[in-house]
């Protein structure tokens, strides 16, 4: 062996390795060390390009000693036209296909897109709003502001029935109009738009791409949160890092601020599933070489290629409107709970962002402007100042980039660099990341009451069934500010707040 | 932990996935394989325990691979759950056949009505991440990653 090397493959959980190297060896994937918080997998046999992720040391040696996410950074750079490097940021781990946290962005022309960079729920996402109330004002109120919550806005596996079923016309129009159809309809404000990523309407959306199936699978789950890992919290702002981007994101410390995390449910899944079967069956006649079948893809110029992008664009407006009818239901709740007015709730939206998408943007690409399709899977665009992509209110300042924790410690706001655009095709971390299997988390809480700890820290729980709060517990997860100081340290996202978790609603 | 089929040579194990559930599993055939999947999917959607009423279902498909043949059969199962409430209770008959490249597949399977309050995991999909199903000496093995 190598002795500039070290083998980690023996390394024990909780192991401490203090020296600082240049290179890994894990489970025979070499690693090399580019800058303090960037690591380089050379590109070996038919990886087109080689493989970049942005992490610790000290986090390889802790979360990615199986080396499957490592496996799959490798086999994400077999894709035909990936431009530059197959990119994971520090929340990797191990998914199928892609790993989650991993960014590709392929040639127009000559490339390809894949369901599988994308994942089953299509534009699972985040949204942030600020409300005028502050945590002295709430505190008292908060178990009853949950009860309200978990009454209102329906969670849990197969959750429905939020707002009226939808018809045929009302379901087509979701699907092409986005977070535009809920405003039409009276469940948000036209500002609510302006500040969603792609004012919550993918243009190139058409319902006629989406099976009877999926819709059958989507009609009743508009404004329903889901399971697993999707949540509603309340959080107060614990602490601020930049002050001039904060206010320009209208967040002042001790506020009572909400995050929404959930995506295109039942509808995104079967779109996934239509289209990875569609594209497999065609994919012998492209003769593409691939690691894993779960890397399916076809030519984005290809009649599969095209249908799936209008699809997954209809699961991304569907997602887009999901998020707003919630937030709609959470804005009532909060009125309820406080008999308060709108003017004095100041509910309004900071940024809604997606973490599972596909799309067209332009990039540089040695040196040249260059339109690619950027496959984010768990990873959040993070454009910079000046971007026309983002709202004029928040050009000064760049996009905010909404960073998920655990249920139990913090959440974090950042903001878009243009490093982010000079090296990961203006992406950055989507959260914490797991650290842990479901069925470890399951065994960790056996004997605990979870609901009481939180309690004890301040943080009041419900949620359908204890299983989740059991797996979904905040030592299932990587310490969200790790994953967060790596983006900052390395200047792709800037710190902005920290947020506090104090209500919790979940599937 | 090992869970073996009694009545037929087949098994399933369940393998640590940081994100979603993993099973690898063993059968004497390639139905044997289907059964024994469809158990493995029940073990995660359902507590064995939440199944009462019984009624016939038949499900046809053919596919280009016999992998995309067990994910849509899986994923159909996973469909009559979520949507339709109807969780598979027993699997009467299943005809698996390669004809001109392609593989069909005939299953009859009781299946029951279930509350959903009752379905302890919601499968998002099953997807096609390291399935590769193998045949060595009369012997089949798959590995099925559900995602959840």
């Amino acid at each position: 062996m190598n002795p500039e090397i070290p083998d980690l493959r023996f390394a024990q959980s909780g192991m401490t390795i203090k020296m600082k190297v240049n290179k890994m060896l894990i489970n025979g994937i070499e690693l090399k060390k580019i800058r303090e918080n960037l690591w380089e997998i050379p590109a070996t046999g038919e990886m087109r390009v080689p493989g970049r992720i942005y992490i610790s040391q000290k986090m390889i040696e802790k979360n990615l000693q199986d080396g499957e996410a490592l496996k799959q950074v490798m086999n994400v750079a077999y894709l035909p036209g990936i431009q530059k490097y197959s990119l994971a940021m520090p929340d990797i781990h191990w998914g199928y296909g892609f790993p989650i946290g991993g960014i590709a962005a392929t040639d127009i022309d000559e490339g390809v897109i894949s369901p599988g960079g994308v994942g089953y729920d299509i534009n699972c996402g985040v949204r942030l709003a600020i409300t005028s109330l502050d945590h002295n004002l709430v505190k008292n109120k908060i178990d009853k502001l949950v009860s309200n919550l978990f009454k209102n806005i329906p969670a849990g596996v197969g959750s429905h029935g939020a707002i009226k079923k939808l018809s045929q016309s009302d379901i087509k129009n979701v699907l092409e109009k986005g977070s535009a159809w809920a405003v039409e309809n009276g469940l948000g404000d036209n500002s609510d738009i302006e500040f969603t990523e792609e004012s919550g309407t993918l243009k190139n959306a058409n319902a006629g791409s989406v099976s009877e199936r999926a819709i059958e699978r989507g009609i009743n789950q508009a404004g329903t949160l889901g399971s697993g890992n999707h949540f509603l919290e309340v959080d107060i702002v614990e602490e601020i890092f930049d002050e001039k981007t904060a206010s320009v994101f209208g967040l002042f410390k001790d506020q009572i601020v909400v995050l929404i995390h959930t995506g295109s449910r039942g509808l995104g899944y079967q779109i996934c599933d239509d289209y990875l079967g569609r594209i497999m069956k065609a994919s012998k006649s492209y003769n593409f070489s691939l690691p894993d079948k779960q890397l399916a893809c076809a030519p984005i110029n290809s009649h599969e290629g095209e249908d799936y992008f209008a699809a997954m664009q209809s699961a991304a407006n569907f997602a887009w409107n999901n998020r707003q009818v919630i937030m709609h239901l959470a804005r009532k709740s909060f009125k309820d709970t406080f008999n308060i007015t709108d003017s004095e709730l100041g509910f309004k939206l900071v940024y809604d962002v997606c973490h599972n998408i596909a799309k067209i943007e332009e990039h540089k690409i040695n040196g040249k402007t260059k339109k690619v399709c950027v496959h984010r899977k768990g990873a959040t665009r993070a454009f910079p100042p000046g971007s026309k992509m983002i709202p004029a209110k928040y050009r000064e300042v760049g996009q905010p980039v909404l960073i998920p924790g655990d249920m139990g410690r913090y959440s974090y706001v950042g903001v878009g660099t243009e490093k982010a655009m000079e090296e990961t095709f203006g992406s950055s971390c989507h959260g914490a990341g797991r650290s842990m299997s479901r069925k470890k988390a399951m065994k960790e809480a056996r004997g605990r009451n979870l609901i009481n700890e939180l309690k004890k820290e301040g943080i009041t729980i419900q949620a359908k069934g204890y299983k989740t709060i059991a797996e979904e517990m905040p030592m299932a997860y990587k310490d969200v500010s790790e994953v967060v100081n790596v983006m900052h340290d390395e200047g792709i996202t800037k710190k902005v707040a920290k947020l506090k978790p104090i209500g919790v609603i979940k599937g | 932990m090992l869970k073996k089929n009694l009545l037929m040579s087949s098994s399933y194990s369940f393998v640590d996935h940081t994100a979603d559930i993993a099973v690898d599993i063993k059968a004497d055939s390639l139905e044997e394989l289907f059964i024994a999947s469809v158990q493995a999917f029940k073990e995660v959607v359902v507590e064995p325990d939440s199944l009462t009423s019984k009624e016939k279902y038949i499900i046809k498909l053919d596919s280009h691979s016999p992998e995309s043949l067990l994910v849509n059969f899986l994923n159909e199962l996973n469909y009559r759950l979520t949507y339709k409430n109807k969780i598979v209770n027993n699997i009467i008959n299943m005809k698996i056949a390669q004809t001109d490249g392609n593989w069909n597949l005939v299953c009859t399977l009781e299946e029951s009505d279930i509350d959903e309050d009752k379905i302890k995991t919601e499968i998002k999909s099953v997807t096609y991440h390291q399935m590769e199903i193998k045949e060595d000496k009369g012997k089949y093995s798959t590995r099925i990653v559900f995602d959840i």
